[in-house]
């Protein structure tokens, strides 16, 4: 039978169509140009905070939004026009004015890597003050960076309001005063390497970033997690005042669209940073040549002794500090968390009853692509291992989609519906797994301690060398 | 207090912004869903309508104001989203529609321009003419869009031909 996809697209389309909320003009201006969504993710807090009204009514929608299991909520409270309150102009700091400021850690550690490459890994215990003090007007939000086998992962931390405090390791990206500081990790000293507007729209230059990790022989890896994943970098050099990037790839780039963009290349894990514009772009067929002017560029950095010396920030900081492993998850070594909820074929299950088993637990979600891959790597596996208990957990998804999915896959795998137990006690993947993201694929031995964790799907051929080292 | 000019001049901006928008709406709703899913263009379209009628003083004067309002709601998405999927949900299916399960994942794992593409030329029925005035792009490149996008999509679905 040949599949008619055009009609496939017109069918899928008017049923979801069917489910698009109609966004009124009255509304829109009731709300006074600002958007009447309110975002159970924490975003805009402070255009909240300069409209305490607005704030009350947000913190309802945010329990309808919950309650709900939407986050398209139309205010209607207070109506005000562009002419009689005109709308507080946002703090806006040039791009190019990046500064540098400093917030002391309590643990940290400079780690030598192989070809003269530095490996820095900190872990910072921060109060809301502190950040405050430092940025200068209250925070909004926060995200981090993790490290992961090189591979960077950005990874967005629950709501991080003044007074929580939050354990951050990594680069961090926070967001106050309408603007978005990132901050890359440099021992215990935090470098703000890019100032973003929250208004995006007005600086068109910062829209799309472009992350390189380099070495001084030049950029060997490009990460960028939407964009890029079809494509394969063939050559990528980068010399004194310039850089080339070539991508072949599989569908043409989008780069003729009249977009600005930047590129921020990361000379080492040090920190060292520099900027660059793109100013040309050549395509023949799948292929892009991409040309940058490099504003700033130490191919060739000298690497001070102080660079590789740890010191304590205080003195009883010895007891405290500990070189982390930039690949280690570091939840391992740590007991497992709580692990207990409802199985989606009924009856609970409780990992505390398990123990003296080998355990390996998946949290994934439906529509995680990654997540779903892993998922079926399980299943396969599974099969093989029945000295070994499988268990996964389905942590924001509800629980018709997940049946849908595990339906789909035939997945005979347990399933813990976690997304009701998160209506009721909060995120659990974020308050059990220090707001890690997904998938996780932990190995938990007989004691109930983590003895592995992949951070991402890493397929069975690294799953099976991950139980060779274990010994399982 | 506002005055009676202030009074009219508001109430002008607020008739000019209504009708634009009761044109607009699903226009600019559909092209942020299709690029960035349900749930982030929805957002994104409110966040952009809302920032419309905060500068509509200024947008109403532009040449193309909906290719505006859709780059804002296009750079709203992208900030918001990063490091999410975009998401398009498996909808039931019933005698009427028989929508191929596979297909929402299909239009995930498209490049955003693809999936704009697909979605609003063969799921909307817009012509190229309509998509390349709200995007701002070539009509050419449209339809290598279209055309790499749809190909993608038949091989994700196993329909190849």
């Amino acid at each position: 039978m040949t599949l008619d996809l055009e009609r496939q697209l017109n069918d899928y389309v008017e049923i979801l169509d069917s489910t698009l909320p109609v966004l009124e003009a009255g509304t829109v201006i009731e709300a006074g140009g600002i958007s009447p969504v309110v975002e159970s993710r924490g975003r805009d807090w402070s255009v909240l905070a300069r409209r305490p009204w607005l704030a009350a009514a947000a913190a309802l929608l945010v329990v309808l939004v919950l309650i709900g299991g939407t986050s398209l909520i139309f205010s209607g409270d207070g109506g005000v026009s562009p002419a009689d309150d005109p709308v507080e102009e946002p703090v806006v700091t040039p791009t190019t004015q990046a500064s540098v400021t400093t917030v002391t850690g309590d643990e940290a550690a400079v780690i030598p890597g192989v070809d003269g490459s530095v490996h820095v890994s900190a872990r910072w215990l921060h109060t809301g003050f502190a950040i405050q003090e430092e940025i200068g007007g209250p925070i909004e939000r926060v995200e981090q960076v993790w490290y992961f086998d090189a591979e960077m992962w950005r990874i967005e931390t629950p709501v991080w309001r003044q007074g929580d405090s939050t354990e951050l390791e990594g680069d961090v990206t926070i967001f106050a005063n309408n603007q978005m500081f990132e901050y890359r990790a440099m021992s215990n000293t935090f470098e703000i390497v890019e100032q973003d507007p929250a208004e995006p729209d007005l600086h068109p230059a910062v829209d799309i970033e472009f992350v390189y990790d380099c070495d001084q022989t030049g950029c060997t890896r490009a990460f960028d997690g939407d964009r890029w994943d079809d494509c394969t970098i063939t050559e990528n050099v980068v010399v004194l005042g310039s850089a080339t990037v070539e991508y072949d790839c599989t569908r043409p780039p989008e780069w003729n669209d009249n977009e600005t963009e930047t590129v921020t290349l990361n000379i080492d894990e040090t920190g060292r940073t520099l900027k660059g514009v793109l100013t040309n772009t050549t395509e023949t067929g799948d292929l892009s040549i991409l040309e940058y002017e490099i504003l700033e560029l130490d191919l060739n950095p000298t690497f001070p002794a102080s660079l590789f010396e740890f010191e304590c920030p205080t003195e009883d900081c010895r007891d405290i500090a500990i070189p982390l492993d930039p690949v280690e998850h570091p939840l391992v070594g740590q007991p497992v968390p709580e692990v207990s909820g409802e199985l989606l074929t009924g009856g609970p299950f409780d990992i505390a009853d398990h123990r003296g088993e080998r355990i390996i637990l998946l949290l994934w979600a439906s529509w995680c692509a990654p997540c779903t891959d892993e998922l079926a790597t399980l299943e396969a596996f599974s099969a093989t291992a029945p000295d070994i208990t499988i268990v996964t957990g389905a942590v924001f998804d509800q629980p018709t989609d997940v049946a849908a999915v595990i339906d789909d896959m035939s997945i005979t795998l347990p399933v813990i519906d976690f997304y009701t137990r998160n209506l009721t006690q909060g995120n659990y993947l974020a308050e059990q797994w220090s707001g890690s993201g997904i998938p996780i694929l932990a190995f938990i031995d007989e004691t109930g301690t983590i003895v592995a964790v992949h951070p991402e799907a890493r397929g069975i051929e690294e799953l099976i060398n991950t139980l060779q080292q274990l010994g399982w | 207090m506002m005055s009676s000019d202030a009074s009219v001049a508001a109430g002008t901006l607020a008739e000019s912004f209504t009708r634009f928008m009761d044109e607009r709406e699903s226009g600019l709703k559909h092209a942020l869903v299709a690029g960035f899913g349900r749930e982030l263009g929805l957002e994104a379209a409110a966040e952009a309508w809302a920032y419309g009628w905060e500068h509509w003083e200024r947008i109403r004067l532009m040449d193309n104001p909906a290719g505006f309002l859709w780059g804002v709601g296009r750079n709203k998405a992208r900030l918001a989203g990063r490091g999410q999927s975009r998401s398009f949900p498996m909808v039931p299916n019933d005698q009427e529609y028989l929508v191929e399960p596979a297909l929402p994942k299909g239009l995930e794992r498209l490049s955003e321009r693809q999936r704009i593409t697909v979605l609003l030329k063969h799921g909307y029925g817009w012509t190229y003419a309509e998509i390349s005035e709200l995007l701002d792009v070539s009509i050419p490149s449209l339809q290598k869009h279209a055309e790499r996008g749809m190909t993608k999509l038949r091989r994700t679905l196993g329909a190849e031909q």
